[in-house]
């Protein structure tokens, strides 16, 4: 299906009536979306991924009768999955409004962004980026001090739909972390309805100097639900982000992350786990930009692909004249279960000075019949070897996350899942 | 216990096992020698359940019922166990939680109360201590990057926490320095009652001369050709395999 959106209309439907929340930075993420075009299978990046469903929601989503239609406040208390963590509201803070809440000792400011502030913070650098700015309702700026070390996650709620145009919504958040600060975030994505939905997410995280940041993304959306979400990380001087992505639920989705590695000694660990069951579309696209020297990136991203199951993975690193002694790797595993799943895996370096220490590589197959016999023979049945197998094969991942608290509930999606793929 | 008669078997249509018998019964040691490609480790893998072990003709019967109408899972729980030559590695699944599943699901068959956590780690370190393998054993994937040769105390640690009625060893030997030879053949001795029956298939006399057996068996192209005691084994050693028709 061709992906089409009449930007004009966009144009007259948003920036000239007053529904607009921030009409300037519409203006100037219109204009770079006209320059850059809704992208669609010819773009190398969009090439195995169809957005015409959640470009169709978005527009749906702009009919008058659907403004503002669905407002609801997010649950004050709510906790996803029983996880232990600061999690915040962002519901109650209003537009151009600010909230200083104290998480063990450290004063963490929660901010919405006014106009002004917004056009000087975005980064918008691609058109679902432009949309998201153009269409955004809220932009939410979470600073944490200097020097604070927090040793509870503090969590981001992202229940679809909320407090939300019905169809389709746009968020950003800034997590700004000053230098010598350690925390750990979890982001957490679920569906509170089985109506057809596209959220459109842009994180933007910025580690200062001697930063250490632990990153976990949880999403367990609906089946009727798209989601793009994009992850723009910009590391300072010694600085290091070890960022998790755990896609289980949702129609469609797709996860870019960019990782900016501006500073000296600034490292990235982008790991990733995708269990994809029927009729579902999961898409990684992970770019590490080697800018400066002595920097270091892996990427690591496993799946389990079910029947009629489709992923995606596209990981680069790109390293430029100045990057001198870099490392970068990238490693992509998937096990297909049936004949029908299939996966799309890249995995690419792009280099330009003579002193990096690259690996790349990708697999894909199936579970090991060896593994299966083996534990049959220890009295073990199919059914029970085939999921234990799996786990193992994930927890290659699950086991770098740093975060305590989402264990056990990481654990018991992951079992539930399994029972369904 | 376990009556093997007349057994014929082919891995991809090539003939293994071409007129097998033996029988044995609870409380005896049987040794089976013989030359490489006699068909010793393809009848572990036919009494294992192996898939690509096609059974042509003849009958295994143990402990009455027909062996070959149970699946690899049921035979285990039933109590047969077989010791690889080549355990396979599984990467991430580590030892105790593998080992735990596996008693359980006998535990599950025999209606019997599952083994708890606390129970089976007490069992499981001192079952390990016994064999001189480190604590960390447990802990670590299913023999992942392990040594030969604590591949094959592996197995012998799996036998012994799973308590089967007959095991099975297959060239439990092979690859073994002498100290760790004595382990093995230290754990098999212990497991050794009048109740189990134990099937050593080995190349080499040395194993034999840790672990007795009562009968020494010589297989040549897939079927016995020789029974005797342990003086055969032997004479074995110094003639070796005279009629093996390779």
């Amino acid at each position: 299906m061709p992906v089409s959106l009449d930007l004009n209309n966009l144009d007259r439907k948003i920036l000239n009536n007053d529904q607009a929340i921030y009409p300037e930075l519409g203006q100037i993420a219109l204009k770079k979306l006209k320059e850059l075009g809704i992208p669609d299978k010819k773009h190398e990046h969009w090439r195995y991924t169809d957005i015409s469903e959640p470009i169709q929601l978005l527009e749906k989503s702009l009919s008058p009768n659907n403004q503002k239609s669905s407002k609801k406040k997010t649950d004050r208390n709510h906790n996803p999955g029983n996880i232990d963590a600061y999690w915040l509201n962002i519901s109650d803070i209003d537009f151009g409004k600010n909230k200083i809440i104290e998480i063990e000792g450290y004063s963490v400011q929660i901010k919405c962004l006014n106009e002004e502030q917004a056009i000087k913070e975005l980064k918008i650098n691609d058109p679902l980026g432009c949309l998201n700015a153009l269409l955004t309702q809220k932009i939410i700026k979470i600073t944490i001090p200097e020097d604070s070390v927090i040793e509870a996650p503090i969590g981001i709620s992202c229940v679809e739909p909320t407090y939300s145009h019905k169809y389709c919504s746009n968020f950003r958040f800034i997590i700004d972390i000053k230098k010598n600060s350690k925390v750990s975030f979890i982001s957490f994505y679920e569906s509170n309805s089985n109506e057809s939905h596209f959220s459109n997410i842009v994180m933007q995280i910025n580690l200062a100097k001697n930063t250490e940041t632990e990153y976990l993304k949880i999403q367990n959306l609906s089946e009727t639900h798209n989601l793009i979400d994009r992850s723009i990380i910009d590391l300072g001087t010694d600085s290091q982000i070890n960022y998790t992505t755990v896609d289980i639920g949702s129609k469609l989705s797709r996860t870019d992350v960019e990782v900016n590695l501006n500073n000296e000694k600034s490292s990235a660990v982008i790991n990733g786990v995708y269990l994809c069951e029927k009729n579902q579309h999961i898409d990684n696209h992970i770019w590490s930009n080697h800018i400066s020297q002595s920097t270091s990136s892996t990427q690591n991203f496993y799946g389990i692909i079910g029947e009629k199951g489709h992923c995606v993975f596209n990981g680069k690193a790109l390293i430029k004249e100045n990057a001198l002694e870099t490392e970068a790797n990238q490693y992509n595993h998937n096990i297909l279960l049936d004949d029908s799943a299939s996966v799309d895996t890249k995995p690419e370096l792009e280099i330009y000075n003579d002193s990096v220490k690259c690996s790349h590589g990708c697999t894909i197959g199936q579970l090991d019949e060896d593994a299966i016999f083996y534990m049959k023979s220890r009295g073990i049945d199919s059914k029970t070897a085939k999921s234990m197998l799996i786990s193992a094969f994930v927890k290659n991942i699950l086991s770098k996350i740093n975060i305590e608290t989402s264990r056990e509930y990481l654990d018991e999606l992951i079992s539930s899942k399994l029972e369904r793929l | 216990m376990l009556n093997i008669k007349n057994i014929h078997t082919s891995i991809n249509e090539t003939k293994i096992l071409n007129g097998l018998s033996l029988e044995i019964s609870p409380g005896e040691v049987h040794a089976i020698m013989g030359p490489n490609g006699s068909g010793k480790s393809t009848l572990a893998k036919v009494l294992a359940g192996q898939d690509d072990c096609e059974v042509t003709e003849g009958e295994i019967q143990y402990k009455g019922e027909n062996l070959l109408d149970l699946s690899i899972e049921e035979r285990s729980r039933e109590g047969i166990f077989v010791g690889f030559q080549y355990p396979v590695e599984i990467p991430g699944l580590n030892n105790s939680q593998f080992l735990r599943a596996s008693i359980n699901a006998k535990r599950k068959h025999k209606e019997e109360e599952e083994m708890s956590a606390v129970d089976f780690l007490k069992l499981a370190r001192e079952t390990i201590e016994k064999l001189e393998i480190p604590q960390t054993f447990l802990n670590r994937g299913v023999n992942e990057g392990f040594s030969g040769g604590e591949k094959k105390r592996n197995e012998i640690f799996q036998m012994t926490m799973l308590n089967p009625e007959i095991a099975i060893l297959d060239e439990t030997d092979s690859g073994l320095d002498i100290d760790a030879l004595k382990i093995v053949a230290k754990g098999v001795n212990e497991f050794k009652s009048e109740s189990k029956a134990i099937i050593l298939i080995t190349h080499y006399q040395r194993l034999l001369d840790y672990i007795e057996p009562d009968y020494v068996h010589v297989l040549s192209n897939g079927k016995i050709i020789e029974s005797g005691d342990k003086s055969l084994a032997q004479r074995l050693e110094q003639t070796g395999y005279k009629d093996d028709g390779e």
